[in-house]
């Protein structure tokens, strides 16, 4: 009797098994790593060696940017496997969703910290195709090809996934204390009446201009008050409004005005002289 | 800065919310009222929340405001559903309510208006539905 699909499966998880054992659980200790930053999750510094880390996605594109109608989208699994298949889009989307968060090393140096990725994880992918003994490496290809030829970009990394999304609308609530060393600078500005850029504790740097400027003359508010304002509340309305698009509505002169509501007789006159400051 | 191009929109980018420099960039430009869609960034046709929007006119005091809140909920308990308040930017009260995925913009505006209308049919006298704020009466909600 041909072995079944079943003792195919246990053999492969004895050698992952053993895989894990011997090849995957890699002791660090005793070697001295380069690199800097905080340990990964592999005991590694965060940054390696070279890379430089940055804030965006940079898209790093040589050839064609092919179009594939995700109805035509197939993903081939084959080579040295027992079990060679090929997947539609709607197959891949059901196998077992994974969410990771890691961090993305290019070959390029540069590098992009915690990304939230969302996908099919490669363990899932090898699961179903089991490979046989003596295969040792993944050689994946994409969809588009080297300049002017029909080699198909390709690529033999170790993977641990394969990743269908990004998720580009990253989330990170400022603390307290990266809020405060804003403010800081902020104040520094206003003080000095000058205008400048804000260190942002994901490298931004925003240009601030006109923080001294009174803004609510009626309540003696300045511009450096409302940003204040928005960096103190920052770790509250940022998670409420993420990922959505927000509707403009700029305030004009005329119109600011009307943000001090009178609460009170005192607030009544103040908002009279404002608003006969608007006029002016 | 975080911009969109969405399809269809007459404004060709669209400022996202989620980042510091995004929420500064719109403070700096005094665009200060951060009204963010009832749909998020990965599915722009469907909502994943609404709120019904409970917007005082002058007149109306804030426990008036808590009445018709109260009404929202207890025609939310009706159908099941449940509403979380929360205070607007000035006066008002905001009852959001989460919405299965995928439900489309028109049926989640659709819901709200229902349960408004239905309060401003049994509360005449403090509840309005009037959406145009000058035809509004004082001392409405």
């Amino acid at each position: 009797l041909p072995d079944s699909l079943v003792d195919k499966r246990l053999r492969y998880i004895e050698r992952q098994r053993q895989l894990h054992q011997q090849r995957v659980n890699v002791v660090f200790e005793g070697r001295a790593p380069g690199g800097t930053g905080p340990e990964n999750r592999h005991g590694m510094p965060k940054l390696p060696v070279g890379q430089r880390q940055v804030p965006n996605w940079p898209v790093l594109d040589l050839g064609d940017s092919p179009i594939v109608p995700l109805d035509d989208w197939r993903l081939e699994v084959g080579g040295r496997c027992d079990n060679p298949f090929t997947l539609t889009w709607q197959q891949f989307l059901e196998l077992p969703q994974a969410e990771d968060v890691s961090d993305f090393h290019c070959v390029t140096t540069w590098s992009r910290m915690d990304n939230r990725w969302q996908g099919v994880r490669f363990k899932t992918i090898a699961e179903l195709a089991i490979p046989l003994p003596d295969a040792t490496h993944v050689i994946c290809y994409g969809y588009d090809h080297m300049p002017g030829t029909r080699i198909p970009y390709s690529t033999n990394l170790p993977l641990a996934r394969t990743a269908v999304a990004l998720q580009t609308h990253r989330l990170d609530i400022p603390t307290a204390k990266q809020i405060d060393a804003i403010v800081d600078q902020l104040n520094e500005y206003e003080k000095a009446r000058k205008n400048g850029r804000l260190k942002l504790p994901d490298g931004d740097t925003p240009d601030i201009t006109k923080s001294h400027k009174t803004f609510w003359p009626a309540i003696k508010k300045t511009m450096g008050d409302l940003i204040r304002y928005y960096l103190k509340i920052a770790p509250f309305i940022l998670p409420v409004i993420n990922n959505r698009p927000l509707v403009m509505n700029r305030l004009s002169k005329r119109r600011r005005w009307a943000v001090v509501l009178p609460a009170s007789r005192a607030g009544a006159a103040a908002t009279r002289r404002a608003r006969r400051d608007a006029r002016q | 800065v975080r911009v969109a191009t969405l399809d269809n929109d007459d404004v060709p980018n669209q400022l996202t919310g989620g980042s510091l420099k995004t929420l500064l960039y719109m403070a700096q430009l005094v665009s200060i009222s951060m009204d963010p869609w009832f749909s998020t960034m990965d599915d722009l046709d469907s909502a994943d929340q609404v709120a019904i929007d409970l917007d005082p006119q002058p007149g109306a005091t804030f426990s008036q405001i808590l009445d018709c809140a109260e009404w929202v909920e207890q025609e939310l308990d009706r159908v099941k559903v449940q509403g979380f308040p929360k205070t607007s930017g000035s006066e008002g009260l905001h009852v959001y309510i989460p919405l299965p995925p995928g439900t489309p913009d028109d049926a989640g505006m659709l819901f709200c208006q229902i349960i408004a209308t239905m309060i401003a049919a049994r509360h005449p006298k403090v509840a309005t539905v009037e959406r145009m704020v000058r035809r509004r009466k004082a001392g409405t909600v």
